[in-house]
């Protein structure tokens, strides 16, 4: 039998075919590992007092009121709803790649993250919408909160494939002008664009007043080029081919592939925003945590 | 450099298969997608030489290591003796004969030493005393029969082997049995040897056979009426009479001259040669300078004489015994290498710098002859190859740079495996 932990490593969630079902799974795993972080009682303000009636939850009871009064309340809480979330999710072919040995693909594992944020945020009361911006802004869902936001987040994600060139600057343009609302703009992509074009469209999300998160998603064997002696590399979205040795090569493209993760890094938080850099093998709880912890210092 | 055992080298071709994994292993490159593929691009233009390089290298050591595996089990050595006699033969250098000493090709006799029932060192005991009265004291004669490839002369190792640089210093030359083969190492050195000054006798491995005995005639008699029976007193007082008499005549039976290739087409001179007995007519060609020494009944020549370049020649046009591999082993012989090396006379010192092949016919005259006394060579003190003159085994060494080549192999390999990667 698993515990509920076990579902934010990627390789146990992906056996969870439903994707609402994924993202429930990941969610209370992440809670259940929560008791003894400081994000306990993230998610709701201390409302007012009520006077206690059986049924109610006895670590709910204030004791400094009984004690003051000699009466029993029970502290309520009000959900904080003033957050508008929007999941945008990059769809674009380069997602779709799982490296040699992987058992998820970005874009699974980017899908599984956005549908656990999405459940985690209508859990909370939040308001969250949906982007996919991976070649342009093929969707866009308006932020609501509800369970049937939530349902038609996990449709739209559950229907995504990878396809398509990238032009991620463009889809975050596009929904940088279709977010009204300021809240918190989600970015999950693994940003294999020319980058200047992409910083710009984020840096107009930074000035429109959203708070940002990026999540940057790539596989092992990107990071690392994960292949041993002459290979022929091709691009999945041009076709281009490399024939080249891997092992020659490695020491010069890991530096690169840092530099340009760290470029990204440094002007989002330039921006105000958040940037964490991930594999598909990476816990979920990490881009969980991270979340909320941007949402903590919003509110 | 030459090899014991030439046949490995075929195995040479196994160089094609650095080649082809090389090749193969460009061909068979892994396809993988890469969605991040212009880092790689990128790094790929930045390390292009690197990996050219690279490559290079590996496939000049596996070749290197395959060279080296298949040179070392051929055996690999230095002819240290070849270029020690060579060169003294031709003036370059002049080892110190060993007074007083004759060495007997084992090859020659080891085949008798079952009825001998002795070592070598016996039978030269043997023959000395049998020679009683012969002073040996300056005689330096060599034989060297049986297989006449050089490599596999000079790279045995026993004491008792004739080895090259003894035969550059013997005052004569004994060649009892097979011939050089033509265009051969050994008998370019024979010709640099002859052309230089040295002497020599060839003695054919076997008595005439039928059809040569028809044309020779029947042998003449030497003590037994039938056949070359060896009689030791009657043999070499015949020869030196032969020698002191001068007879001419023709040479019936040019054994070796046709082998030493030493011959300008416009010295030879045609001679008609009809044998009496059967008239059968033989046409020969003959320098001018040979002379017959001992003539067969029918006048066809037994023994001759005749000149190359400084150098003497005896040739005989029979083997003195049907068992001819007997002889070097046998006492009489000793006394027939002492009469023949006094009627040659000395060895001539070599003229320096007389390059092989330089001689193209006519007569040496003894007004041509220099007898200026020979260099003195010193064993490794004057003479760098010294150390090589039993020639040295070159294996080890060969079986060294195998391991660094392959340990530069391991390294080269092992700077560019991959790291952290387990694919």
């Amino acid at each position: 039998m698993l515990s509920a932990e076990q579902y934010l490593l990627p390789e146990i969630a992906q056996q969870v075919k439903r994707l609402d079902l994924r993202a429930k799974f990941i969610v209370e795993g992440f809670l259940a590992g929560l008791h003894d972080s400081p994000y306990r009682g993230f998610s709701l303000e201390f409302s007012e007092h009520r006077r206690y009636t059986p049924g109610d939850d006895p670590k709910d009871l204030d004791w400094t009121a009984w004690a003051k009064t000699d009466r029993l309340y029970v502290k309520t809480y009000q959900a904080e709803t003033a957050l508008a979330a929007y999941l945008l999710v990059d769809t674009s072919r380069s997602m779709a790649y799982a490296g040699p040995g992987g058992t998820m693909t970005k874009l699974q594992y980017a899908t599984a993250l956005a549908a656990a944020l999405g459940y985690l945020l209508v859990r909370q009361h939040d308001a969250v919408g949906l982007g996919l911006v991976g070649t342009g802004l093929s969707r866009f869902i308006r932020a609501r909160s509800g369970r049937r936001q939530l349902v038609r987040i996990l449709v739209e994600l559950a229907r995504t494939a990878g396809a398509g060139t990238t032009a991620l600057a463009a889809g975050l343009h596009a929904a940088a002008s279709r977010i009204k609302r300021r809240g918190l703009v989600i970015l999950l992509s693994d940003l294999v664009d020319e980058p200047e074009p992409t910083l710009a469209a984020l840096r107009r999300l930074a000035l429109a007043g959203h708070d940002i998160i990026v999540f940057q998603i790539l596989d092992s064997a990107e990071r690392q080029l994960d292949v041993a002696g002459p290979v022929i590399l091709e691009d999945p979205e041009t076709g281009a081919q490399v024939a080249t040795d891997a092992d020659t090569i490695r020491a010069d493209y890991t530096e690169r592939i840092e530099d340009f993760v760290r470029q990204y890094e440094r002007t989002v938080r330039e921006l105000g925003g958040d940037f964490v850099a991930m594999t598909t093998s990476t816990p979920f709880d990490k881009a969980l945590g991270r979340f909320l912890a941007e949402r903590k210092r919003r509110f | 450099m030459t090899f014991t055992d030439r046949t490995i080298l075929a195995a040479l071709v196994a160089l094609a298969i650095p080649v082809l994994v090389h090749l193969w292993g460009r061909r068979r490159a892994r396809r993988m997608v890469l969605p991040t593929v212009r880092f790689a691009e990128a790094a790929h233009q930045a390390s292009r030489a690197a990996t050219w390089l690279r490559r290079a290298a590996l496939l000049a050591l596996r070749l290197a290591a395959v060279a080296l595996l298949v040179l070392a089990l051929a055996g690999p050595r230095i002819e240290g003796d070849q270029n020690a006699a060579t060169e003294g033969a031709t003036g370059c250098s002049q080892p110190v004969p060993s007074e007083g000493q004759a060495r007997l090709d084992k090859q020659a006799v080891a085949p008798r030493t079952d009825r001998i029932a002795a070592p070598i060192r016996v039978l030269i005991v043997d023959a000395e005393e049998a020679g009683e009265g012969v002073n040996s004291a300056d005689l330096v004669a060599a034989t060297f029969t049986g297989d006449t490839n050089i490599p596999k002369q000079v790279t045995r190792t026993k004491s008792d082997e004739i080895e090259v640089q003894d035969l550059a210093a013997a005052n004569v030359i004994f060649w009892v049995g097979a011939r050089p083969q033509e265009f051969s190492p050994l008998c370019k050195f024979l010709e640099d040897y002859l052309v230089s000054g040295g002497r020599a006798v060839f003695i054919p491995g076997s008595a005439p056979r039928s059809p040569k005995r028809e044309i020779y005639g029947p042998p003449v008699t030497m003590g037994e009426s039938d056949g070359m029976t060896i009689d030791p007193d009657g043999y070499t007082s015949d020869l030196l009479a032969a020698f002191e008499g001068g007879t001419s005549g023709d040479l019936a039976a040019p054994v070796f001259r046709r082998f030493l290739n030493l011959h300008a087409k416009e010295n030879l001179v045609t001679h008609r040669v009809v044998s009496e007995d059967n008239g059968v007519t033989q046409v020969k060609t003959l320098r001018p300078e040979e002379r017959s020494v001992v003539q067969f009944h029918g006048g066809a020549t037994a023994i001759a004489d005749y000149l190359i370049g400084r150098g003497r020649v005896v040739a005989l046009a029979f083997g003195p015994d049907p068992y001819w591999g007997d002889l070097a082993g046998r006492p009489e012989f000793v006394v027939l290498m002492q009469s023949l090396a006094e009627a040659l006379g000395p060895k001539l010192a070599p003229k320096p710098y007389l390059a092989p092949g330089e001689y193209t016919g006519g007569t040496s005259t003894e007004a041509e002859i220099s007898h200026e006394p020979p260099p003195v060579y010193s064993r490794g003190a004057n003479d760098s190859r010294g150390a090589n003159k039993a020639g040295t085994d070159l294996t080890l060494w060969f079986i060294l740079a195998l391991a660094v080549v392959l340990a530069a192999e391991s390294l080269l390999a092992a700077a560019s495996a991959p790291r952290g990667s387990n694919k």
